[in-house]
């Protein structure tokens, strides 16, 4: 790796004016920090450029304010609001009405109330009279009338979890059989090589249409009473994520082969070899660290894949099924009402589409941070 | 040629039988009993066991997966569980023209737009036609095609209400007719399809074009003086269009993957549609037929790339 001399001395240059002759001695000290400085390894030069891509780092901003929302977003929204009276289910405070699951029959396809102050044509008086939206919901509610924000928040939350899943199996396997075949080559090689092989036969979704079509119906009973994972809707979700992770992991395993075979060659392996190093300590301790990047770029990517994939699936039906949420079925649900309450349909695809461009936009940071070079 | 010909064509019997395996397998080991469903409240152990056979399901594993497997080159799927006596087949066969018309010109355009926009990014590198260009495909590339789809029918629905025209929001005309109303709800669906592939090829293109154009013959031939367009057209565009034979492939499986949506979310009658309404009801043979199908097309369009790819490169030729 080149690193781009111009830059990386630049920002350590210490502000001498400032210095009284007591702080030469830490000034000393510094200067060894300095020169230990320089001498960064590849993976905090790599950090250093990825902070330097300022539209990486919105990326960060966004990703890391989405996972905030999933988590706590519904724990606080629950907590905000007045006691409404419900003229179905009859009095009930927030953490009722702001849960994604709830159904208040009588306040469907309500817009935001804030949308109304960009109408200014329309007086408040003219709003009450009309029995426009009170600021229950911040972002409106959908055709059953649940709250489209809450809805949202158990969406992204079902988008990270099942990202997080599939990432596991997708590293685990890709790293373990990538290696293997990478450095014994043989049988496993030839294995992983026609197995990928089939695997990319199947284009994109549709070796999750197939299990999720035939095993669907099956998931929904059986596991439907797994608390948390199974419950409202979610068990289809197992069934998803495992045939997303299946399909994953060769592409990983396949970049974690290639860059085995490469440091394989190198001459600190060969030393390691000299010295009596194991296979198994040389796998571990010489070849795994040096995949970092490989693998976090990969796995990055693949994320986006996997997002698109479970929404993806939730839009056709067979994923998420309701009363759960997820981002592609807000999207289907919403999909009759397009032509009368476009507003339900777009909020959805709208955080999709941020979500998946900030993973997207990472990952192409990271990739460039990571070897500057690859540009094209 | 022939050598390498002949070792692709060994890899794709391959695939389609571990395709086929994989897809059969899934079948096979699907929870349920289908001809119990099927008989409900009527149940009766003479007619279940008639049933039973009728479907081929009392044989045991290999002997079903070698019927299925024969089934194939006839395109008989076997039968549907859901319509009795109805074969999967029958229930697809409608679904096939459309989907096919679908992907066929979302193909065309990919190819007549995605390889001119990228060489016009080559040759224009790192000037604002490059970039911005490059900006939009990347963001085309990352995002699905459904989000497309709903973009482009709020804006479909905003533009009717406000205007008052009668741009259809859903459905598809008559498959492979062209008149202005079957025009009218096919444009979009079509256009959104291409996008995802077209973004790629794009991309592609101006990689591959970037490289020649660093390539030694391609100063020889400026030093020789020869105008730019020749030498542009002539000696950098050939050999720049050569990688971008194997992208046919690759460009089928999007096309795939994209048609389930669209014929989704725009009420197509094609055969992602008949599809997705098997999943509903259970109906796996139509699953399995599905899958199948679209894996193997896929499958072939490599195999086509390569033969595509060997025709224009010489340099395989010789080997």
């Amino acid at each position: 790796m080149t690193p781009d001399s111009g830059m990386s001395q630049a920002p350590f240059v210490p502000d001498l004016g400032l210095l009284t002759d007591s702080d030469l001695a830490t000034t000393l000290g510094e200067n060894e920090a300095q020169q230990q400085k320089k001498s960064a390894t590849p993976f905090q030069e790599s950090m250093q450029r990825l902070g330097r891509d300022k539209r990486a780092l919105a990326s960060i901003g966004i990703i890391i304010f989405f996972i905030l929302l999933a988590l706590f977003g519904p724990f606080f929204y629950q907590r905000i609001g007045g006691i409404y009276e419900s003229p179905i289910s009859g009095p009930i405070g927030p953490q009722v009405y702001h849960t994604f699951y709830h159904q208040e029959l009588t306040r469907q396809d309500e817009l935001p109330s804030w949308v109304y102050f960009f109408y200014s044509d329309l007086s408040k008086a003219d709003m009450q009279a009309r029995q426009l939206p009170s600021f229950q919901y911040w972002l409106g509610t959908d055709q059953l009338g649940r709250d489209i924000l809450a809805r949202l928040m158990q969406g992204i939350l079902i988008s990270i979890t099942v990202a997080l899943l599939v990432e596991v199996v997708d590293v685990g396997a890709g790293i373990t059989v990538g290696i293997l075949a990478g450095f014994n080559g043989g049988a496993i090689d030839q294995v992983l090589a026609r197995f990928t092989d089939i695997i990319f036969a199947f284009p994109g979704l549709l070796f999750i249409i197939l299990v999720s079509g035939i095993w669907g119906a099956w998931a929904d009973i059986a596991l439907g009473n797994i608390p948390i994972i199974g419950a409202n809707g979610n068990a289809r979700l197992l069934v998803v994520s495992i045939a997303l992770a299946f399909v994953a992991w060769p592409l990983m395993a396949r970049y974690v082969r290639g860059q085995t075979l490469q440091l394989k060659e190198q001459q600190f392996i060969e030393a390691a070899r000299t010295v009596g190093t194991s296979n198994f300590r040389i796998m571990m301790r010489h070849i795994t660290p040096n995949l970092l990047s490989i693998v976090i770029v990969a796995s990055t990517l693949n994320i986006v894949g996997t997002i698109i994939g479970e929404a993806g699936i939730s839009l056709l039906g067979l994923g998420v099924q309701p009363p759960g949420s997820s981002i592609g079925l807000m999207i289907s649900d919403a999909q009759p009402q397009v032509a009368t309450h476009p507003w339900e349909i777009l909020v959805p695809t709208f955080v999709l589409t941020i979500f998946v461009l900030a993973f997207s936009f990472l990952g192409d940071g990271l990739r460039d941070a990571f070897d500057p070079r690859a540009n094209d | 040629m022939v050598q390498f010909l002949i070792k692709r064509f060994i890899g794709l019997i391959f695939v389609v039988i571990g395709v086929t395996f994989i897809t059969f397998t899934m079948g096979y080991f699907a929870p349920g009993d289908p001809v119990r469903a099927m008989l409900g409240s009527h149940y009766d152990p003479v007619l279940y066991a008639q049933l039973k056979h009728a479907y081929g399901l009392d044989q045991p594993f290999w002997v079903q997966y070698w019927h299925f497997l024969q089934g194939l080159f006839r395109f008989d799927f076997g039968l549907s569980y859901e319509y009795a006596n109805r074969p999967v087949w029958e229930i697809l066969k409608d679904g096939v023209p459309v989907s096919a018309e679908l992907g066929f010109w979302a193909l065309v355009l990919e190819i007549l737009i995605g390889i001119p926009l990228g060489i016009l990014s080559a040759l224009k590198a790192n000037s604002w036609v490059d970039t911005t260009s490059m900006a939009i495909v990347l963001v085309m590339y990352s995002l699905p095609v459904f989000v497309f789809a709903v973009f482009f029918q709020v804006i479909i629905v905003w533009i009717d209400i406000h205007t008052g025209a009668q741009w259809p929001v859903a459905n598809w005309g008559n498959p492979w007719q062209y008149t202005w109303s079957d025009l009218q709800s096919k444009i979009g669906p079509i256009v959104i399809l291409a996008l995802a592939g077209l973004a790629y090829l794009t991309r592609l293109t101006r990689t591959s074009m970037l490289e020649v154009l660093r390539q030694d013959y391609v100063r020889t031939a400026r030093a020789k003086g020869l105008r730019e367009r020749i030498v542009i057209y002539r000696h950098a565009l050939r050999n720049a269009l050569i990688p971008l034979a194997t992208i046919l492939g690759l460009s089928l499986g999007l096309i795939v993957t994209g048609t389930f949506f669209l014929e989704d979310i725009f009420n197509i009658p094609g055969i992602g549609e008949a599809t997705l309404q098997a999943a509903h009801y259970r109906d796996y043979p139509v699953i399995q037929a599905t899958v199948v199908l679209l894996a193997v097309a896929v499958v072939i369009g490599n195999l086509i790339s390569d033969i595509l790819y060997t025709l224009v490169d010489p340099r395989i030729k010789a080997v």
